[in-house]
């Protein structure tokens, strides 16, 4: 069966070959007519250039005192690296992640964008789609093709995040304390999609947290550097299970409002449970 | 011609004024993109149609682009989206996708097959069960089909990481099967 279903793959996707010669001399064509695209750069006023360089010279101060010698074994002062990043997250006003969970013999995926300070949209196993934007949070089910509006705000959805998903949310002095609570175990260097990272490794409440992290002071206006790029959340500190696996794919993007609401369609069920 | 650059040093050229890198993105998405615009219309020529405007948009916003060797999942995200405009206006015509129109490009595919009619039934069975996927699911399947299958190239089309990229493929496909599996009543 599936040898048969591959050629049959192979011939659905040979139609998108199709006049692929004559389309791509249109586009050119239509390329040359279009406005060339331009690089496009951020410049700070005066004032703006000055409280940069003040915030730099802080965060500065700050990292050659967290990160000055320590007493730590190994050298590595990963438990200040890791409360440096934390304080990066309020800077950061969106993010795009999946968050994988194993539930016995499976593992549920979600996938979810999050803008401040109320938008996000989730995207759950089988179509179902959650989205939530300040006026109001709409759920969808493909399934049934129905879908329910009720007041805005997370719902039941979000305990699928968990801790982790309370420092996005959370204020800046919320995710530090989070941080603080967090007994620091140790730290490991390594080479992260060809990159110099670190894995830092924390205990709180019984559970063990791995994070892949940079770790580098970031002065970037809007917060586009991710504050982690993996976490993964044990059931103990000792051959715990995972329990939960988070990816950052993007922090930072511009999103389209559009992103966090599910439009009704024709025929569709809806049922506004607001003024309810 | 520069063969083979990594799509982060097209991205440059292009916004160095290189129409012709620009086009070299092209050639490497274009089918890719079509696939998905095809997820929003019950039209061959329209997903082509909305795959042009694609390319348009990214061109146009090139600049804002912050990662450039993202292009192809940034690509991807601008594609899903104009598929997702169009897939909300009709959505209610997707029964019809069935209809004639699938039966006529069904007709050429199956030609060049050397087909028989059991071959026609399977490919229309084939295009509905793809469409009855989710968003991740199909994109995985299409950036996998469509970029050589290359499981790495894919992967960062659609985002996730290697593993979870080989379980959403799985999945795919497994779902397609049974999907047709269940249609033709085996």
């Amino acid at each position: 069966m599936m040898n048969e279903l591959e050629k049959e793959f192979q011939a659905y996707y040979g139609q998108f070959d199709r006049e692929h010669g004559s389309l791509r001399q249109s586009f050119v064509a239509s390329m040359a007519k279009a406005e060339a695209p331009a690089r496009v750069r951020i410049r700070l006023r005066g004032w703006a250039k000055m409280a940069v360089a003040a915030a730099a010279a802080l965060l500065f101060v700050i990292g050659a005192t967290m990160w000055g010698p320590s007493a730590q074994p190994g050298g590595l002062n990963g438990q200040a690296a890791w409360a440096t990043v934390v304080e990066q997250f309020p800077r950061i006003n969106s993010i795009h992640f999946t968050l994988e969970t194993p539930t016995g013999d499976e593992t549920v995926q979600v996938e979810m964008w999050w803008r401040r300070p109320h938008e996000y949209r989730m995207e759950l196993p089988n179509g179902l789609v959650i989205t939530s934007n300040g006026e109001k949070r709409c759920q969808y089910d493909p399934a049934t093709d129905k879908m329910l509006i009720t007041a805005p705000g997370p719902g039941p959805e979000m305990f699928i995040l968990g801790e982790l998903g309370g420092l996005f949310a959370a204020e800046s002095e919320l995710s530090r304390d989070w941080a603080s609570q967090c007994a620091y175990l140790r730290t490991e260097e390594f080479i992260y999609k060809g990159a110099q990272c670190r894995k830092v490794f924390c205990e709180k409440d019984g559970r063990l947290y791995e994070y892949v992290i940079d770790g580098r002071v970031s002065d970037e206006p809007g917060g586009t550097r991710m504050p982690f790029y993996e976490v993964k959340e044990y059931s103990g500190v000792k051959d715990g299970r995972m329990l939960s696996h988070l990816q950052v794919i993007e922090v930072g993007a511009d999103w389209p409002s559009d992103l966090f609401e599910v439009v009704p369609k024709p025929g569709m069920s809806v049922v506004d449970r607001r003024e309810e | 011609m520069h063969l083979g650059q990594p799509d982060a040093r097209l991205v440059e050229r292009a916004l160095a004024g290189d129409e012709s890198a620009f086009a070299e993105l092209y050639d490497r998405y274009a089918r890719l993109v079509r696939a998905i615009a095809r997820d929003g219309t019950n039209d061959l020529q329209q997903a082509q149609d909305l795959a042009q405007e694609v390319f348009l948009r990214a061109y146009s916003k090139l600049g804002e682009l912050k990662n450039p060797d993202r292009f192809g999942y940034w690509l991807a995200s601008i594609a899903r989206n104009v598929a997702r405009e169009s897939r909300r206006s009709r959505l209610r015509e997707r029964h019809l996708w069935l209809g004639e129109e699938a039966e006529e490009l069904v007709d050429e595919m199956a030609e060049e097959l050397r087909d028989t009619q059991e071959t026609r039934d399977r490919l229309v069975l084939l295009a509905e069960a793809i469409a009855v996927l989710n968003d991740k699911e199909r994109l995985a399947l299409h950036s996998f089909y469509l970029q050589g299958q290359d499981i790495e190239q894919a992967r960062r089309i659609v985002g996730v990481s290697r593993s979870s990229f080989y379980r959403l493929l799985g999945r795919a496909k497994e779902r397609v099967e049974a999907y047709m599996r269940e249609r033709e009543g085996r």
